[in-house]
């Protein structure tokens, strides 16, 4: 396994994530999204790597939610957690009450916990999440799941296909869940396959080397021997 | 007398304000910014004084050719850190300031307490290659220098042959390594600046590299001396500390620093805002005591000297220095005018300035009035950090508001025509070399495809263009579910009404744009002085110089020491 600083996991998110062809806005809450489920020690860049592969430059509409009432879907594929993700939390302010949104063929629902997260303090809603088997509630910034989370993070990691994410305002915990902690300080374990398919993204960012940026593009010579 | 920002019926003006945005956040000002008492060289030589650091433990393992290591702990109230440094013997050929360089004369990590043997295995193999290595979460910080070959042999050979070196000499390079980076922050597996940030040393910004880099003066003072004893034996001079002083560490800053303040924008937005409120603190001042008239007038004095020994081959900056150099003598002479009980001095002396002197000036008046005023001014420094992460999108804004936002604070780009090749002739973009940052030219090279989002008042008058289609009520929720691609800009424009300052007021694509600005403005915060740019792009600063070393620290200036002294 190979470790990265927090800083460099979310260089290296936030570059694949362009690399795959989101535009810089969304890229930095792919940022965002990384740093929550590092603090937490989740690991969420197989599930990036798994989005990126699926959108891979293709024009990010086929993966936007079409809204009809409460129910999210994708008119020809499944649906981006960035996208989701982000359309949540920009509604932080306008859900009100007992809302309840059902998002269809969701790709890598793990990456759409950060923004539940962030939707729960931004909209001071506790705000809960289930998919398949698995439960998340999220009560400003306190978490109680129903795995712990490194079984939490298999489960999510044995699951690669799209899947139907329920999202509705919960009130109190119950009692079967267990508690979250975050730590700030985390750093990022990941497997140096992963860590290579996100450098191929990333790599994707970076201008070819031509005889004229390295002699023009920096302002400088190649030798201060002075 | 008088509070702060109080109302002063008997004053031209009513109340100090801070200085507005559209004139603070210009470029020209920006790249004309200079060191103050709130830079981040001299918080950390007043903490190391302040809390008795001191070196601890030094080990010097280093040969005849120059090569080998070196340690340096030094130890505060709760926490040791150590510098480690590698000397090698580099080939001339390869002595390259530039990020796509693979070998340095000297290489150094900030270790986090006292290393092992173990560690210092680890990390003499790692360490020299820079970014080829890996460090880990026991390091703060990863840097690289390189020998100012002239100097370095004037100083081993003076000393070898038991004379000092030349003052003149000494003072026109200004230092015998320069750093060539010094990255901090998790780069390279290093930790996190979040790790360490709760630690009182690390509460300002950039203390862990501050304190590598003073760190690394003591190293190259020591090494100089070395190969000199080397080459000249027992009868080889020691060099006299008031010269080893003045000796500062010089670094050499391309283009990686410039996207630093673009994609900092609430960090940068403290760091001006910290800056603009220490000056209306003086301004706000009614009367000015004799003995603070004194230190100012002392400094002004120092600083004249200090400018006397700028120099620049850049014809922009040779100019700006002339001019500041005529427009210092101007301001002597006004002193030597005004009667030091005037009351309002301050805020008069301010106006003054902005109708008499050139920006340059202006800036270094602005850092010079702070200066005797520490128990006004310092608290500030624990404003200057900003927290980490990204601001969430108030998508429930209406666009029309939205509109507004733009239209006040992005007036001066909404004016520019965007459609012209002069106002977007620039792209931002990281090379595949060794992901060097570079900047070229959109329309004649492949370069547009690679863009960095470095041009937020360019995409922001794009937003402002795509908005005019939606009704005035339509959220920002809506509108970025249809056009993501406006995200970034949406961020921006909606920090920008909180965050005054975070945003340059000037086009960093155009034709005309002069990068080393952005690089000045980053580097004067950090302390350094006698900016001297290599090409438009790159620049040599000096750091440290005149500052005691830890030896000395605890009984010598640990803060205006940044001002030469006269005699």
């Amino acid at each position: 396994m190979v470790d990265l600083s927090a800083n460099e996991a979310a260089s290296l998110t936030k570059l694949a994530a362009r690399g795959a062809g989101y535009p810089w806005g969304l890229c930095e809450e792919a940022v965002v999204a990384a740093r929550w489920l590092c603090s937490c020690e989740l690991s969420g860049s197989q599930a990036l790597v798994l989005l990126c592969q699926q959108v891979d430059r293709q024009p990010l509409s086929r993966f936007t939610p079409h809204m009809d009432g409460a129910i999210w879907t994708s008119a020809d594929s499944s649906l981006c957690p960035l996208i989701c993700g982000s359309a949540l939390c920009d509604r932080a302010t306008l859900l009100t009450g007992l809302f309840h949104i059902v998002i269809k063929n969701l790709i890598s629902p793990i990456l759409l916990l950060p923004f539940v997260s962030q939707l729960s303090v931004q909209s001071g809603l506790p705000v809960q999440i289930a998919w398949n088997e698995l439960v998340l509630m999220v009560d400003a910034e306190r978490m109680y799941a129903n795995r712990d989370v490194k079984e939490f993070d298999q489960s999510c990691s044995l699951n690669v296909v799209p899947t139907t994410v329920e999202l509705s305002v919960h009130i109190a915990p119950s009692a079967s869940l267990v508690e979250w902690s975050m730590n700030i300080d985390s750093r990022q374990t990941l497997s140096p396959a992963c860590l290579q398919e996100l450098q191929k993204l990333a790599q994707r960012t970076y201008a070819p080397n031509t005889e004229q940026s390295r002699l023009q593009g920096a302002g400088a010579g190649n030798s201060d021997n002075e | 007398m008088a509070n702060r920002n109080e109302p002063r019926p008997d004053h031209p003006c009513d109340v100090v304000q801070r200085r507005p945005a559209d004139v603070v956040m210009r470029l020209e000002r920006l790249g004309s910014l200079h060191q103050s008492r709130l830079s981040f060289m001299r918080i950390l030589t007043r903490r190391l004084q302040n809390d008795n650091w001191t070196i601890t433990h030094k080990t010097f393992c280093i040969d005849e050719t120059g090569v080998g290591y070196a340690t340096y702990s030094i130890a505060g109230p709760h926490n040791t850190y150590t510098l480690v440094a590698f000397a090698h013997d580099l080939p001339p050929e390869q002595r390259s300031d530039r990020v796509i360089a693979t070998a340095w004369d000297a290489t150094f990590t900030l270790y986090d307490g006292i290393p092992s043997e173990a560690d210092i295995s680890r990390l003499a193999a790692n360490v020299p290659f820079q970014e080829a290595g890996r460090i880990s979460s026991t390091e703060l910080t990863l840097a690289r220098a390189n020998r100012s070959v002239r100097l370095w042999e004037h100083v081993v050979t003076a000393l070898a042959m038991g004379k000092q070196p030349d003052k003149q000499q000494i003072e026109s390079v200004g230092y015998l390594m320069r750093t060539t980076a010094v990255y901090g922050s998790g780069k390279f597996g290093a930790t996190d600046r979040q790790a360490v940030a709760d630690r009182p040393e690390f509460s300002v910004p950039f203390q862990a590299e501050m304190l590598t880099v003073y760190l690394i003066r003591t190293f190259v003072r020591d090494l100089v001396q070395h190969m000199a004893t080397v080459q000249g034996g027992p009868t080889t001079a020691q060099l006299e500390p008031d010269l080893a002083r003045r000796l500062g560490i010089g670094n050499s800053t391309g283009l990686g620093m410039a996207p630093f303040l673009v994609n900092h924008p609430q960090l940068f937005n403290n760091w001006i805002t910290v800056r603009e409120e220490a000056l209306v603190r003086v301004r706000s001042l009614e009367s000015v005591s004799l003995p603070d008239w004194e230190v100012f007038k002392d400094l002004l004095a120092r600083t004249r000297l200090s400018v006397d020994t700028w120099h620049s081959a850049h014809p922009l900056q040779t100019e700006k220095i002339q001019q500041l150099t005529v427009d210092l003598a101007s301001l002597d002479t006004h002193l030597r005018q005004v009667e030091p009980h005037t009351q309002w001095l301050w805020d008069r002396l301010y106006e003054w300035s902005v109708s008499v002197l050139g920006v340059e000036a202006q800036e270094c008046l602005v850092s010079l009035m702070m200066e005797p005023y520490a128990d006004l001014i310092d608290d500030l420094d624990g404003c200057m950090s900003a927290p980490d992460g990204t601001l969430p999108i108030n998508g429930s804004m209406p666009v029309n508001q939205l509109r507004q936002l733009i239209e006040e604070h992005y007036p001066w780009a909404l004016k520019l025509d965007w459609d012209t090749r002069e106002q977007c002739a620039r792209a931002w973009y990281v090379s595949e070399e060794k992901l060097e940052p570079r900047l070229g030219e959109r329309f004649e090279e492949p370069i547009e495809a690679f863009e960095q989002p470095l041009a937020p008042a360019r995409d922001v008058c794009r937003l402002h263009a795509a908005l005019v289609s939606f009704d005035a009520e339509t959220v920002c929720a809506e509108f970025l579910l249809r056009h993501p691609e406006h995200r970034h800009a949406v961020r921006r424009a909606q920090l920008i009404n909180q965050a005054p300052y975070a945003e340059i007021r000037d086009n960093t694509i155009s034709a005309s744009l002069v990068p080393f600005d952005m690089l000045r403005c980053k580097l004067a915060f950090f302390g350094a002085t006698h900016f001297d740019p290599r090409s438009d792009r790159w620049l040599r600063i000096c750091l440290y110089a005149n500052a005691p070393y830890p030896d000395e620290i605890s009984s010598r200036d640990a803060d205006t020491w940044i001002y030469p002294p006269l005699h």
